[in-house]
Order: structure tokens, then C-alpha cells, then sequence
């Protein structure tokens, strides 16, 4: 056997990212907790990303409504930012 | 008496030890003194009376008093050792559409007069049954395994709690089936994770053990025996329950000392099977 093989990951941590990668409150780079109001600040894409695919993933999980019907807005304006979602029921 | 503190034990994943753990949360409860009644919210998949070990003296059910035969006091059955402990027995063979959350409401009105606190098991499922069994609960407890299945289970059940009106302050956290040689191991997630996961309050950990089993064939709680290690574990949980700050690192600490001496241990191993 190649004596310099890559170390196996142990599955606890393979089940740790797996658990956080579906649960509700850390989807997403950033963890938001419920009924937190959060205020951004100079907030870079990669942020306003994560927060687009939590308003995805809550509603899917919530509402029972798939995420294509799931229209996130967002404007900017200077370092201020404003997000709306508009979920649609059929 | 006033009114009773209300639980709920619930999951979404059938299997992770609900109704074992509200058996020994309301035995604990009625250990300390309290006044306590617990309700097969399992309507027509019963289980709660076995793990009491009362099965041969169920009567009436729940669905007596939702058909006005019999009062709701009347159908209770007290525990063979704690008699400050009842149970409203659930119907083997009614199902869950017999009976309606606003019937749940007006059972635990009628009891919370008689109890301090009244622990509702919940059935498996998000359907009809869990929301009768949430429908008068003031605090739910969620119960999860470590594994991935029933965690992505509990993040269901605590998002249908939340659009029910409960909060992080009044939904709590077990980990049921812990393991924590495999925890130190890093071969299954700690309840640490899954607390910083699921974002609520921790309130028990109970690792994976045979006196459960033992307890369950027997039909006699866990906490009634003082000599089994899990029985601080619910101890303590109760007292969480109650608003006593008692840390977790408590129950693991217990856990993981071991109860037999050296020459106990030594004995053991050389024991073969007759």
C-alpha cells in the first residue's frame, strides 16, 4: 500500500457537514438564528448568497413550496441592502 | 392545586425513544412528590401502558371520555408502585382521526386541576396525531437519535412547532442513544452539534444502554430502580424540567464512571456462559 494515502475522514465529521448542510438554522455560510433580526453592514455577495438560500431552504421546509417559486429581490443602495422574498402558493 | 405544567414528547422519527423517555421523566416526576399524568397521545399504535407495565389494567381510553361514557378522572390508571402517577391509556383500535385537538384541549383542561404536570407521548409522524398531541402543550421536548435520519426529523418538528406558536424558549432538546466511545472516536456527531444544528436548548443526554431493554421487559421505569446509572440522567432532566440549572457535563459524568470495581471487571471477563 502507498504508505503517504490520504487520511480517511472520519464519518463523524462527514456526518457533522451532512447534518449542517440540511438542517434549517445552518444552511448556508451563515447561521441565522430563528426569529433573529440580522443587520448588514458592507456585506459582501457571498453573504447576501447565503441568506437567499436560507429564505429558499425555510420555505421549502416550512411551506411545502419548491424553491423555484421562491423569488428573492434584492436591491442595493450604497452599503445598505434590502432583501424581499415573494413566495408563491399554488 | 394549580394548573399543571404541560409537555409534549415528541420527534417526527418513530424509533428514538419517546415513549420510553416520557415513562421515565413523569416516574422521575412522581418520585420527587409531584402529581403526575401521562397521556398516550399514540392513538391506535399504544405503547405507553407496556413500558409501565400496566397493560392488563387498562379499562376505558381516551376515546371513553371523547364519546362521554366515562369522565375523564374515571379512566385514569395509577401506577402499580407510584401512586401519585396515572396514565390516560390511548385505544388500540381507534385511530387518530377519532379524536380532534380541540378534544386534547379540553382533556388536559379537565386534568391540569388534578396534576402538576401532565407529559403528553407523542406518536411518530407530522400528520393528525402530532398535532393533537401539541395542540395544549405549553413546552416541547424533542427527542433525537445521532444519526442523520431522525436529526433532519426533529428540524421538521421544531419548524411545525415554531408555526404553532412555540419558541426557542419553550422547545428543549434530548439525545437519546448517545454512544460516547464512538463521540470521542469522531465516528458520530456529539449533542453539542446537534444543539449548535438544531438551535434549542439541551436539556438531557442519555446514552445508548441495555437497562433500557431490561427496564422496558420488565414493565418497571428505569428511575424506579436507584442502582441503574440512567436513573440520575432522568433525575436531572426533571429538574431541568423544573427550572433547576443543573449542567449537562452532569449526566455524562455519571455515565461514564464506571460501576463495577476492578476485580468486578477482572471477574467478568473471565466469566464464560453456562
Amino acid at each position: 500500500m502507498w504508505p503517504f494515502s490520504r487520511k480517511k475522514k472520519k464519518t463523524g465529521e462527514i456526518a457533522k457537514e451532512r447534518m449542517n448542510s440540511f438542517v434549517r438554522g445552518t444552511s448556508g455560510a451563515a447561521v441565522i438564528e430563528r426569529g433573529q433580526t440580522i443587520k448588514l453592514e458592507n456585506s459582501s455577495d457571498e453573504e447576501i448568497n447565503s441568506i437567499v438560500t436560507y429564505i429558499k431552504d425555510y420555505a421549502y421546509r416550512n411551506l411545502s413550496v419548491d424553491k423555484k417559486n421562491v423569488k428573492v429581490h434584492i436591491s442595493k443602495e450604497g452599503n445598505s441592502v434590502t432583501i424581499v422574498a415573494s413566495i408563491i402558493y399554488k | 392545586m394549580k394548573y399543571a405544567k404541560v409537555f409534549v414528547i415528541t420527534s417526527g422519527k418513530g424509533g428514538v425513544g419517546k415513549t420510553t423517555i416520557t415513562a421515565n421523566l413523569g416516574a422521575s416526576l412522581a418520585a420527587k412528590g409531584f402529581n403526575v399524568c401521562l397521556i398516550d397521545g399514540d392513538i391506535g399504535l399504544k405503547n405507553l401502558d407496556l413500558v409501565l407495565g400496566l397493560e392488563n389494567r387498562i379499562v376505558y381510553t381516551i376515546l371513553d371520555v371523547i364519546k362521554g361514557n366515562r369522565s375523564v378522572t374515571e379512566v385514569l390508571v395509577k401506577h402499580k408502585l407510584l401512586k401519585n402517577l396515572s396514565l390516560l391509556a390511548s385505544s388500540q383500535i381507534a385511530n387518530k382521526d377519532m379524536v380532534s385537538p380541540e378534544d386534547m384541549k379540553d382533556i388536559i383542561d379537565k386534568l391540569s386541576k388534578h396534576f402538576h404536570f401532565i407529559l403528553i407521548d407523542s406518536p411518530a409522524g407530522i400528520e393528525r396525531g402530532f398535532k393533537n398531541a401539541i395542540a395544549a402543550a405549553q413546552h416541547a421536548i424533542i427527542v433525537t437519535t445521532p444519526d442523520l435520519t431522525a436529526i433532519s426529523d426533529a428540524d421538521r418538528v421544531t419548524g411545525l412547532l415554531e408555526n404553532s406558536g412555540f419558541t426557542d424558549k419553550n422547545i428543549s432538546l434530548i439525545v437519546n442513544r448517545l454512544k460516547p466511545k464512538m463521540v470521542k472516536k469522531n465516528e458520530m456527531v456529539s449533542p453539542e452539534d446537534i444543539q449548535n444544528a438544531l438551535a434549542i436548548e439541551l436539556i438531557g443526554v442519555i446514552t445508548d444502554s441495555e437497562e433500557i431493554l431490561l427496564s422496558t421487559n420488565e414493565g418497571k421505569p428505569i428511575v424506579l430502580d436507584s442502582e441503574k446509572r440512567l436513573s440520575i440522567v432522568f433525575d436531572n432532566i426533571t429538574e431541568r424540567m423544573n427550572n433547576n440549572f443543573i449542567p449537562i457535563e452532569e449526566d455524562l459524568k455519571k455515565l461514564n464512571q464506571s460501576p463495577e470495581g476492578f476485580f468486578a471487571m477482572i471477574k467478568k471477563l473471565f466469566k464464560r456462559e453456562e
